[in-house]
């Protein structure tokens, strides 16, 4: 029991909600999942977000909006073949599935707990975040995990993710399948004429932790898969995980490794198949 | 305050703490088969059916599903009238301290409420939010595996 939650409140439009937070003790409330798990919050009541509707996904020309209160386990059913199968194996694999039927997009984003994959697969497809309320925006998911924007009075409405037409994977390690994740990573690759067009690798461990490794991606743009040279790029230049224990580091360094050249062979047999239909 | 409740396809007005648990909600209530575990979402004991899908009802604040249908063990089988699911349960050996059993159900049902022929991996998918110390879980997926050959000869 939450026994500091004093009252509920119930708003049917974003304004509505927006002005409710801001007299300040307020929280909205999407899953739920982030709060119980510490058995307290700081606020004395919620807004019960169900009357706005945000469990929506619009598909434009530009790429999908997923509304900040789409579940989990929905995000999780997509039937897509494209790198968004980055996101929704990485959703499938974290937590349960009577969690994932609970733990929502924004809610994963605006709380960060550290069984939630979220943040990979997301830097993995350069997706945006939209924001209203006082620090009302559009954020790139780098700057998101960065600056933190959140600050009591906005809330995210929507995710957005842009056309990726290429192929990706998304590996996880854990301790066990339903432990946090203490290594996962993300790789988006676009390739045309046999040449790598577009790059996005990225490595995360406990949640908030995931970063792009841009200097690989540089290092493969404009390459073909036969020139690449992974293992000999990863040992002059120093590529662990943003944070793990010293006494393991090398080895996570040389999972990392293995995994981003298997998973550049996977996508490279994917394009190849792809190729031949 | 107070909130509304489909319970076992009864309509239930409640009165509750804001900050109290759907799985605090239930028990309070006479619905003892919804057990408590670890608290935490980790275990699986708590499980119900809100509205078509299984969720840890300790993670569900009771204000938050006003006006949604609940579905606990008790609206599934009872001793006199048990579920396909539960009799094949026990006839493999699947229960020993039983602590667990309800949330299984609970899993197993929803499961083949939506798919009625799932594999052997659809199975553990289903259930990798429930935790067994007794069995070893092998006994469990033969027990789901009968109550769905069952299902499928009738």
């Amino acid at each position: 029991m939450l026994t500091n939650i004093k009252k509920w409140y119930r708003p049917h439009t974003i304004d509505e909600a927006l002005s409710l937070m801001k007299k300040g003790e307020v929280i909205p409330y999407l899953g739920g999942t982030g709060f119980l798990h510490g058995k307290t919050v700081k606020a004395s009541a919620f807004i019960d977000m169900r009357g706005l509707k945000l469990n929506f996904v619009e598909q434009t020309d530009s790429g999908v909006y997923i509304g900040a209160g789409r579940k989990f386990s929905d995000i999780g059913k997509c039937q897509c073949t494209d790198g968004r199968v980055i996101l929704r194996d990485a959703i499938k694999q974290a937590a349960s599935t009577p969690l994932r039927n609970l733990i929502t997009i924004g809610g994963s984003l605006a709380m960060m707990p550290a069984w939630s994959n979220i943040v990979t697969p997301l830097l993995a497809l350069d997706a945006k975040v939209e924001i209203l309320g006082t620090v009302a925006g559009t954020y790139e998911i780098e700057d998101y995990i960065r600056q933190k924007p959140l600050d009591g009075t906005s809330l995210i409405h929507r995710v957005f993710i842009p056309l990726v037409p290429g192929n990706g994977v998304y590996y996880r390690f854990g301790k066990t399948r339903f432990d946090y994740s203490d290594l996962d990573i993300g790789v988006y690759l676009e390739i045309k004429d046999d040449l790598i067009g577009k790059a996005r690798i990225v490595i995360g461990n406990i949640f908030p932790k995931a970063k792009r490794l841009h200097n690989v991606e540089d290092y493969l743009v404009g390459k073909t898969t036969g020139e690449i040279q992974l293992v000999e790029y990863f040992q002059k230049h120093n590529i662990f995980p943003t944070k793990t224990s010293s006494k393991l580091s090398e080895y996570w360094k040389n999972i990392i490794h293995v995994h981003i050249n298997r998973a550049i062979k996977e996508i490279e047999e994917k394009f190849q198949q792809e190729k031949n239909q | 305050m107070k909130v509304k409740l489909n319970i076992n396809n009864h309509d239930k007005l409640l009165e509750i703490h804001p900050g109290e648990t759907l799985l605090e909600t239930l028990r309070n209530n006479n619905f003892k088969g919804v057990k408590c575990g670890c608290g935490t979402g980790d275990c699986g004991a708590c499980l119900v059916i809100l509205n078509e899908d299984a969720v840890n009802s300790c993670q569900v604040l009771t204000a938050s599903i006003d006006g949604e249908s609940v579905t606990t063990i008790e609206g599934i089988g009872s001793m006199d009238k048990p579920h396909l699911i539960q009799e094949e349960l026990v006839k493999a050996g699947a229960v020993q301290c039983g602590y667990c059993t309800p949330g299984i159900v609970i899993s197993a049902y929803t499961l083949l409420k939506k798919n009625q022929n799932p594999t052997d991996d659809e199975i553990k998918a289903a259930l990798d939010g429930n935790l067994c110390r007794c069995t070893g879980y092998v006994k469990i997926l033969d027990g789901i595996k009968n109550a769905v050959k069952r299902m499928s000869a009738k």
